[in-house]
C-alpha cells in the first residue's frame, strides 16, 4: 500500500485518505482492510480551467475524466427540464472552493465572513434549487425523488469528506502480531477508558498479563470465534490518542434520513398514497431531530444546508398540492372541454396541471339529478360554464389570484367561496369543487 | 452533553416545526386557511426557545467567569 503518485489539488489540503505509509513490513495479512482503498481527489470547485464556477471541472477531476464530458452531460441534463442547471446550482452552492476549503454554503453558515455579494449569490442559488426540486417533484414523483436521491448523494459527499483545513485522523497500523503465526491477528483498541476492562484477544499484544493471556488454550485457526468483539475484518482501529472524535451526529441523522426516505418509498411502491411533499417533510423531520440532538449531543451543524433546501422545497410543493391538487401535468395545456352526457362529470375528478382550461358544461342535462363534479387546476386561467337555470352549489378556493362566481369577483391571496345559487328547482344542481393554485377562476352562465 | 449549540438547536426547532406543520395539513386537522397563521407561531415558537436558551447560556457562561 503506498500512496499513489497523485497532485494534490490543493497544497494545504490533505487526500481524504492517506495510506499509511509507516507500516512495518511484518504487517499482519489480516490487518483491518480500510475503509477507501485509494486516495480520490476531493470533490471541488477547481479554479483552473474553469468556465462558469469550476462546478463541472472539479467533478471531472474527481472522477478523472475530462471536463467537456461534464459539461455536456450538464447540457443535455439541462435539456431535460433543467435538471442541469439544478445540479450546478447545487454543486456551486455546496461543493467547497478550492482556495478556501469551504463551500458557499458552509461560508455562510459558519460565519466564514461571505461578502455580501456571495449571500446574494448564495441566497439566488437556493432559490433555484427550491424551484428546480418544487418544480421537479411536482411535476413527476420519481423524477422528483431521483434528483432527492441526488442531493442526498452530494449531501453524504459532503459528510464524508474531511473537514477543510484539518488532516484526516493518522490511521496508526495495528503494531506486528506476537502472538503464533496462523493465530488471529487483532489490536481492537477500544476508544475509551473502558480499554483497561476489556479482556485482549488471544495473540494480541495488549495485555499480556492478563488472565485469558498465553496460557489458555489456543483458540485455534483464523475461523475461530472471536470472543470479545467484531472479527478483525470489520473492525476500524481507532487511534488511541486521536484528538477529537468527529461527530458521528452528522452522518447519523443523515442517513436516517436516507432511511426513512426509502422506507416511504417502499410504502409507495407498494400502494399507498404518499405525496411528494411527503419526502421532503419527513427528510427535513429527521435532519430537524438530529441538529435538535446536536443542540447538546455531538455536532451537526453540518445538516443545517441539507435543512435549508429541503424546507425551501417543501414550502411550494406542499403549497400548490394543497391549493392545487396533486400534479402540474406534463406540459402547459390549452383545452376546451364540453361534455354533453351528465354521468360523464357526476363524481368526476378533472386535474389539469398548468394552462387555460375552458369547461363547458351547458349542453349536460342536470333534469332533477344533484351533480358532483370536481375540477383542479395548478396554474392558469379556468373557465367554467354551466346551464343558465341549473342550482349552483359552489365550493371554491384560490390559493392566489382572481375568483369570479357568477359576477361575484374577489382576488387576492387564498380566496374562497362556499355559496349556493339558486336556479330553476327542476333543472337540477351541480355541486362544483374547484381548486386554483395561482391564477384566475371564473363560473358563468351560459346566455339563454 | 455540552454547552447547547444554540444555531443548531434553533436550525433543528424549525425544520421539525415545519415538518410537523406539513403533517397536521396532510392529516387534515390544519386547513391551508391557518397557514398564514402556523408558519409565523413556529418561528415565535423557535425565536423564544432560542432566546431563552441563550439567556440561559450567557448567564450561567458570566456565573462561570465569576468564580
Amino acid at each position: 500500500m503506498t500512496e499513489t503518485p497523485l497532485p494534490p489539488p490543493v497544497p494545504e489540503q490533505a487526500p481524504p485518505v492517506q495510506a499509511p505509509t509507516q507500516a512495518p513490513p511484518q504487517a499482519p495479512v489480516h490487518a483491518p482492510p480500510r475503509l477507501e482503498p485509494a486516495p480520490n481527489p476531493p470533490l471541488m470547485r477547481r479554479q483552473q480551467g474553469k468556465v462558469v464556477a469550476g462546478v463541472c471541472s472539479g467533478v471531472a477531476y474527481r472522477l478523472g475524466i475530462d471536463p467537456n464530458v461534464v459539461r455536456v452531460v450538464a447540457v443535455v441534463l439541462t435539456l431535460f427540464g433543467g435538471v442541469g442547471i439544478l445540479l450546478y446550482a447545487l454543486g456551486w452552492l455546496l461543493m467547497p472552493e478550492e482556495s478556501t476549503g469551504q463551500s458557499l454554503g458552509e461560508r455562510a453558515l459558519r460565519g466564514g465572513g461571505p461578502d455580501g455579494a456571495s449571500t446574494l449569490l448564495l441566497a439566488l442559488l437556493l432559490v433555484v434549487v427550491a424551484l428546480g426540486f418544487g418544480f421537479a417533484i411536482v411535476g413527476d414523483s420519481w423524477f422528483g425523488i431521483t434528483v432527492l436521491a441526488v442531493t442526498l448523494g452530494i449531501g453524504a459527499l459532503l459528510l464524508t469528506r474531511p473537514r477543510a483545513g484539518a488532516a484526516p485522523p493518522p490511521l496508526v497500523p495495528p503494531g506486528p502480531p506476537s502472538g503464533p503465526p496462523g493465530a488471529p491477528v487483532a489490536s481492537w483498541a477500544p476508544p475509551t477508558t473502558a480499554a483497561a476492562s476489556v479482556p485482549p484477544f488471544p495473540g494480541s499484544s495488549f495485555a499480556p498479563d492478563s488472565p485469558l493471556g498465553p496460557d489458555r488454550p489456543d483458540l485455534g485457526p483464523i475461523d475461530a470465534p472471536y470472543p470479545y468483539g467484531p472479527p478483525p475484518s470489520q473492525v476500524l482501529t481507532p487511534t488511541p490518542a486521536e484528538p477529537r472524535r468527529r461527530s458521528i451526529l452528522g452522518p447519523l441523522t443523515f442517513f436516517a434520513a436516507v432511511a426513512a426516505v426509502g422506507v416511504l418509498g417502499v410504502v409507495d411502491v407498494l400502494g399507498a398514497t404518499v405525496p411528494g411533499s411527503a419526502y421532503v417533510a419527513t427528510a427535513l423531520g429527521v435532519v430537524g431531530l438530529g441538529l435538535v440532538v446536536g443542540a447538546w449531543f455531538g455536532h451537526s451543524r453540518s445538516l443545517i444546508a441539507l435543512g435549508a433546501v429541503l424546507a425551501l422545497v417543501l414550502v411550494p410543493v406542499a403549497t400548490v398540492e394543497q391549493l392545487g391538487g396533486q400534479a402540474f401535468g406534463d406540459s402547459f395545456e390549452t383545452q376546451t372541454v364540453g361534455p354533453t352526457d351528465v354521468d360523464e362529470i357526476d363524481g368526476a375528478l378533472f386535474e389539469h396541471g398548468a394552462g387555460d382550461v375552458s369547461y363547458d358544461f351547458s349542453g349536460i342535462d342536470f333534469t332533477d339529478r344533484t351533480v358532483d363534479t370536481e375540477v383542479r387546476v395548478g396554474a392558469g386561467n379556468l373557465d367554467i360554464t354551466i346551464p343558465e337555470d341549473v342550482t349552483l352549489e359552489m365550493d371554491a378556493q384560490v390559493g392566489a389570484g382572481q375568483l369570479d362566481v357568477l359576477g361575484e369577483s374577489q382576488e387576492g391571496l387564498g380566496l374562497g367561496q362556499n355559496q349556493t345559487y339558486e336556479g330553476d328547482v327542476e333543472a337540477g344542481t351541480l355541486r362544483l369543487d374547484v381548486s386554483m393554485g395561482f391564477g384566475n377562476v371564473e363560473v358563468n352562465r351560459a346566455d339563454a | 452533553m455540552h454547552d447547547t449549540d444554540v444555531t443548531s438547536l434553533v436550525f433543528g426547532l424549525v425544520f421539525v416545526g415545519l415538518s410537523v406543520v406539513w403533517g397536521l395539513l396532510e392529516l387534515g386537522v390544519l386547513t391551508v386557511s391557518v397557514l398564514p397563521l402556523a408558519i409565523p407561531l413556529v418561528l415565535v415558537a423557535v425565536g423564544v426557545v432560542g432566546v431563552v436558551v441563550a439567556v440561559v447560556r450567557s448567564r450561567r457562561e458570566s456565573r462561570d467567569e465569576a468564580f
